[in-house]
């Protein structure tokens, strides 16, 4: 192109040096200088019309040159069509995978959340005092938030919110729907108008509720008039204020605390009559001023807190001390950000190893082409046409397996979509956009120079001219490419071992994960929400008469082993008094009836179980809280001083992994849920231990509870199985992806390894023979094939071990109850690629021993 | 010019200006000024070409490898771009040559028979 610039140059200094020449010389004979000039200009022609006739003769070069190039190359492919579409396959599947991961890791990391300002938005953590402890525990009282905004100037808004699930009925349809009660400046900080009515103002509105579109769409038809009319809310009579509009997204975290996943809210209502009373925690959320830094913000808070202590003396929330103020967006992803770019950085090594591959194609069909190369640069193609020839070869390829990976993408993108975790933050909202077009673009043209390249320079050492005296067919002509080919194929071994060695972890954690103790059996154990809705069921003696009937009705229905009922929430003490702090500030605090251990399967170490007379201040602890409250101390008999009174300890229980499969169970009390002494709760879990068949119960149980009270209906009911594989759902979709990228890392590896040493075969054909003739065994040939894959393979291995054992410490957040370094998985991995390399070339290594020596030595 | 010496003047053919510049080459470097004028001078001005038209025909034939350009020093010490043959012009010169002395003597046979069949 330069070459272009600078021969347009010479032509304008050539013009003006031919009009000067012209115009002297007419001078010379005689002609008046202007006149001369005029003359001069008129014989030259029309000076624009040339410049532009020389322009072209240099565009239509460069043009034509690549226009050749890519014809060229899509002749090759056409006249290979085996190689064009396994080269292109395996491209494709490289880049599908990255583009498909890219996309999530663009919509769940990189795209910012839907809200103004969102870069300055916080989430209030409760009990987290880092960023890295992932999870968003609500916990903040209505009067905090309420002093917070009149008293706090580091913050633009504040809102609060809490979650439940209500049942909606109007127009005679009635549906159980996320409910959001909302506090502060909740509409302002999520930026959205009504697209219908009016939004109303959380700190005055009184039953009012706000729909969002797919319950307007779906409950109510899009029947407009619904705005401003009264539906029921839990049997509650609720004006309509207005809809949202069907681009509302509600990204803000809820969590597992309420023993509810995470779902799209249906109806938002004001949280007013809850914000003053101390017994309701909320989510908070806030949007710092602009250049506040978090800490500045939380040192005000914590100047605060000591007005708020004064003012309700007896507040719950545990002090800004356990609390921590985590972007919003990181703290949506929780643990989630490494994962996904581990997974990321995986597709990145698929890929290479896919251009490995392709580029041992090419090299093996260059080193056919050496001779046509050698002719070539004889009659004088220059270096750089060449190498450019090469280069648009790869990007040819790589511009039909990009476009057919895009493809492949946006399939795999819908099935992420489809299948995916939903705790995995905005997952739904992935799609193909243009930064994801420009990574998949960057990607095409970066293997497409990278495949192109690489046979260019390796066909460049082998001198062309030796090719040509040698002649194309003589084995030692391919000896530059051989080279980089066995460079090639051991480091697709080297990332295959990386790759095995990272899914491999990730397996064995499962496998860690679902080891269960003797007694635990979570098959055959189903569990029920109970939630209570509803106005009459507001006072305590009306549930507990609820739950003593349901209790009733479960006795009698065959099949049932064990059953029982449990409440539990996550509790945070306050540290009183620094210098002497609570052996254990964070606890979860259950209360279950009789029988619930018995259902869960929990296996009692010490003292007793609970019986029906059992008031509710007499508890069952873990081992983790015996241990870390008692140390080596019996806990029989003893005391806990927490939650307000003293709680009689009757008996240690094993812990057990029964809410979570990816996280030990942290301290635990379980109290006695004294049905008898007027304790009640609206939300309880209900456990069944069923003989067998467990799901087989649910319309027999579906009956009977419902016909307890039919307004109050079963809506979950799941074995304990399901439940718990629900609680890894997003690490299972990172194995799951990295156990597809390590097969598919695997499969290219073997076709590597398989592909070189055929070739070597078919080169070293007339050297077997006369080995043969000169009284090899054909056992010392398969041998001497073998050990040459070998040899590669071993390299290979080693060097992925090495990367591997630097590399898999950073994936420790994904791994479960097995060391980044595990020896055994580390040995395995080795193990088994040397086992699979030996295979891989012992096809070709016993078709070399089939080589009839007579006919290798002709063989030329 | 007058209207007779005009009649006079043929126009050139397509592609042979390629030829002509070949053949002033031969003789040794020059620079476009001095290519057109020599071309002018020894056809006695019966070929018609503007001047300009030389230049598109030089950097084709860059592009082709039969000529490349140099800078250079002319009489009265000015700097210019030299043209030069290549080896590859220099046989390709003979090629076309060849092959124009081929096409002029079919022409000039078809022309002028009947002369033909006296000699």
């Amino acid at each position: 192109m330069s070459r272009r610039r600078d021969m347009l140059r010479r032509l304008e200094e050539d013009i003006r040096d031919h009009i000067e020449r012209e115009t002297s010389e007419n001078i010379e004979s005689g002609m008046a200088p202007d006149a001369a000039r005029y003359a001069a200009l008129r014989r030259f022609g029309n000076v624009q019309l040339v410049k532009e006739q020389t322009r072209e003769v240099w565009i239509a070069a460069a043009a034509e040159q690549v226009w050749q190039d890519v014809s060229f190359g899509l002749r090759m492919l056409r006249r290979n069509p085996a190689f064009a579409t396994i080269a292109i396959l395996t491209l494709a599947i490289g880049i599908a995978v990255n583009v498909a991961v890219f996309s999530v890791v663009n919509t769940v990391l990189l795209r910012s959340l839907p809200y103004p300002n969102a870069s300055r938005l916080v989430g209030f953590s409760v009990g987290a005092t880092s960023a890295t402890a992932g999870r968003f525990k609500p916990g903040i009282e209505g009067a905090d938030l309420a002093e917070w905004r009149t008293h706090a100037t580091s913050f633009d808004k504040l809102a609060g919110y809490t979650y439940s699930d209500k049942t909606v009925a109007g127009r005679n349809v009635s549906d159980q729907v996320r409910a959001i009660s909302v506090a502060g400046d909740f509409w302002s900080l999520l930026g959205t108008n009504a697209a219908l009515g009016h939004l109303f103002e959380p700190e005055k509105a009184q039953d009012e509720v706000v729909l969002s579109d797919f319950v307007f769409e779906t409950q109510f038809k899009g029947d407009r008039s619904i705005v401003g009319n009264v539906v029921m809310i839990d049997g509650k009579p609720v004006t309509v204020a207005g809809v949202l509009p069907p681009t509302f997204r509600f990204y803000f975290p809820q969590d597992w605390w309420s023993g509810l996943a995470p779902a799209e809210p249906g109806v938002f209502v004001a949280a007013s009559p809850l914000l003053r009373s101390q017994r309701n925690r909320l989510f908070v959320v806030g949007r710092l001023k602009q250049g506040i830094p978090i800490s500045r913000a939380l040192a005000e808070l914590k100047g605060i807190e000591g007005t708020i202590l004064k003012t309700y003396p007896d507040l719950w929330f545990p002090g800004v001390s356990h609390m921590a103020l985590i972007p919003l967006q990181t703290q949506l992803l929780g643990g989630n950000r490494q994962g996904l770019l581990i997974l990321q950085f995986a597709g990145l090594f698929v890929l290479l190893i896919a251009c490995a591959n392709i580029a041992n194609l090419l090299l093996a069909r260059g080193a056919a082409r050496i001779h046509e190369i050698g002719i070539r640069t004889a009659i004088g193609a220059g270096a750089f046409r060449i190498l450019r020839q090469f280069l648009v070869e790869g990007i040819v390829l790589a511009v039909f397996g990009g476009v057919t990976g895009l493809l492949l993408a946006k399939g795999i993108v819908l099935m992420f979509i489809h299948f995916g975790p939903h705790s995995l933050p905005r997952l739904s909202a992935t799609s193909i956009d243009t930064r994801v077009i420009s990574f998949a673009l960057a990607l095409c043209l970066g293997s497409g120079i990278s495949f192109g390249f690489g046979p260019a320079l390796a066909l460049w050492r082998t001198n062309a001219q030796n090719a040509l005296k040698e002649g194309a067919r003589n084995s030692s002509g391919a000896s530059g490419g051989i080279r980089v080919r066995r460079f090639l194929v051991t480091s697709q071994i080297a990332l295959a071992v990386v790759l095995l060695t990272g899914a491999s972890l990730m397996v064995k954690s499962f496998w860690q994960m679902y080891i269960n103790p003797p007694g635990f059996d979570p098959a055959n154990t189903l569990v029920v929400k109970v939630a209570l809705s509803g106005p009459q069921y507001a006072d305590k003696t009306k549930q507990v008469s609820y739950f003593r009937e349901l209790l009733d009705r479960l006795s009698s229905i065959p099949g049932i082993k064990a059953f029982g009922l449990a409440n539990a929430e996550d509790y945070i003490i306050q540290s009183k008094d620094p210098a002497n702090p609570p052996r254990v500030d964070q606890f979860r605090d259950s209360l279950v009836s009789p029988g619930y251990f018995q259902a869960i399967g929990m296996r009692l170490l010490k003292g007793r179980w609970f019986i029906a007379t059992d008031p509710s201040d007499t508890a069952v602890i873990n081992e983790t809280m015996a241990r870390r409250m008692f140390g080596d101390k019996d806990p029989l008999g003893q005391h806990i001083d927490g939650l307000g009174r003293q709680i009689l300890v009757v008996g240690v229980v094993a812990n057990l992994k029964y809410a979570k499969l990816d996280a030990d169970p942290g301290p635990e009390i379980f109290r006695a849920y004294a049905l008898n002494l007027g304790g009640g709760n609206v939300n309880m879990t209900l456990a069944i231990r069923m003989g067998s068949d467990p799901l087989g119960v649910a319309p027999t149980l579906r009956h009977s509870i419902g016909s307890i009270d039919p307004t109050q209906p079963v809506y979950d009911i799941e074995t304990l199985q399901q439940a718990l594989a629900d609680s890894v759902a997003v690490r299972r979709f990172e194995l799951f992806l990295l156990a597809v990228f390590a097969a598919a890392a695997l499969i290219m590896a073997i076709i590597g390894v398989y592909g070189i040493i055929a070739y070597s075969v078919t080169q070293r054909t007339k050297e077997i023979g006369i080995r043969m003739a000169l009284g090899a065994q054909r056992t010392q040939i398969v041998q001497m094939i073998v050990s040459q894959g070998m040899k590669i393979g071993t390299w290979g291995i080693a060097i992925g071990i090495v990367a591997a054992y630097g590399l898999t410490h950073l994936m420790v957040s994904l791994l479960y109850g097995v060391e980044p370094h595990d020896p055994v998985v580390f040995w395995s991995v080795a193990a088994t690629l040397s086992l699979i390399v030996a295979l891989a070339s012992s096809i070709p290594a016993l078709k070399a021993a089939l080589v009839d020596p007579l006919s290798a030595l002709r063989h030329e | 010019m007058s209207g007779e010496q005009d009649r006079e003047r043929i126009e050139l053919l397509q592609g042979t200006l390629d030829l002509l510049v070949l053949q002033t080459l031969r003789l040794g470097p020059a620079h476009g000024h001095a290519i057109a004028k020599a071309i002018e001078r020894t056809s006695d001005d019966v070929l018609q070409i503007e001047q300009g038209s030389l230049y598109p025909a030089l950097h084709r034939l860059i592009k082709r490898g039969w000529i490349f350009s140099k800078e250079g020093l002319s009489e009265n010490n000015r700097r210019a771009h030299y043209y030069q043959l290549t080896p590859k012009g220099r046989r390709q010169l003979d090629v076309e040559t060849h092959k124009w002395n081929k096409l002029v003597g079919a022409i000039a046979r078809i022309l002028q028979p009947v002369k033909q069949e006296g000699s």
